[in-house]
């Protein structure tokens, strides 16, 4: 990758030494993680998926009588520098009509690490509000 | 504190169980079994096939700790191991599903390996 004249907002942006190529840990990010505490309100399970090059994710969100299927989004990755070829971490967005939902994650010793951002979008005064959750691969 | 004490502890049927590293190079346990017998929690460790560790741990009995003085359910237990080539410390919190064990290890004088700290997480299966 050529390094001269790239865009930049701090050092970390342009240092390079070979081109990003992802795939070195795809087959750890994807499967099936589920959420490891029993009681959580939050989601119970996902799936990370690959489809002809492009990832996405699939959430199940916890409900009293079961799961909801949030369905599949687009999943953008990252990995923890321009250079490395490790996947670091995930993105993705859900729109529900009502609430939409940032998702990012990470997987740190085996354990996915997921943080959601609710923003409620239906003028029902209910706080936006942020959670942290922990999965392992099932 | 004992468990009889405890006035109002948190279920242990929710610790007691088998709980699994989530890495699976881990570096020094690789699972853990909790128990209570007697009015005691145990914890009994099995090592990890890729950690430092090679010899047997056996079993350690668990000191629950709660949230603040005035709380009484268990977030938390600490356990000691004195094995043949090292001490070891674990300080044992749970959130959200996961049992986090902080260890300090200290090797005994004539051994000159470092003193280590490793932290490792685990789910209940």
């Amino acid at each position: 990758m050529q390094t001269t004249n790239l865009a930049y907002s701090k050092k970390d942006d342009i240092i390079s030494e070979f081109y990003h190529e992802w795939g070195t840990n795809m087959e750890t990010l994807l499967g099936e993680w589920k959420n490891v505490n029993p009681k959580t309100g939050q989601i119970s399970r996902v799936e990370i998926l690959s489809k002809e090059g492009d990832t996405f994710l699939h959430c199940h969100g916890k409900v009293d009588d079961g799961e909801q299927d949030w369905g599949e989004t687009p999943c953008e990755l990252f990995s923890d520098n321009v250079g490395s070829p490790t996947i670091e971490g995930f993105m993705a967005s859900y729109n529900l009509g009502f609430v939409q939902i940032e998702i990012v994650g990470n997987i740190k010793y085996g354990v996915m690490v997921v943080q959601s951002y609710n923003t409620f979008k239906d003028g029902s005064n209910r706080n936006n509000y942020i959670a942290r959750e922990f999965f392992c691969k099932k | 504190m004992k468990i009889a004490e405890q006035k109002s502890i948190a279920d242990l049927s929710y610790y007691t169980g088998t709980w699994i590293n989530s890495y699976d190079k881990a570096r020094v346990i690789a699972s853990l079994t909790i128990t209570e017998k007697d009015e005691k929690i145990e914890i009994t460790l099995k090592n990890s096939e890729t950690g430092f560790y090679s010899g047997e741990w056996g079993s350690s009995e668990l000191k629950p700790h709660a949230y603040a003085p005035d709380i009484n359910d268990i977030v938390a237990f600490q356990a000691r191991f004195d094995l043949d080539d090292m001490d070891a410390f674990l300080a044992i919190n749970e959130n959200k599903g996961l049992l986090i064990i902080a260890g300090y290890f200290s090797f005994k004088p004539s051994d000159n390996r470092s003193d280590c700290f490793v932290r490792e997480f685990f789910y209940k299966i």
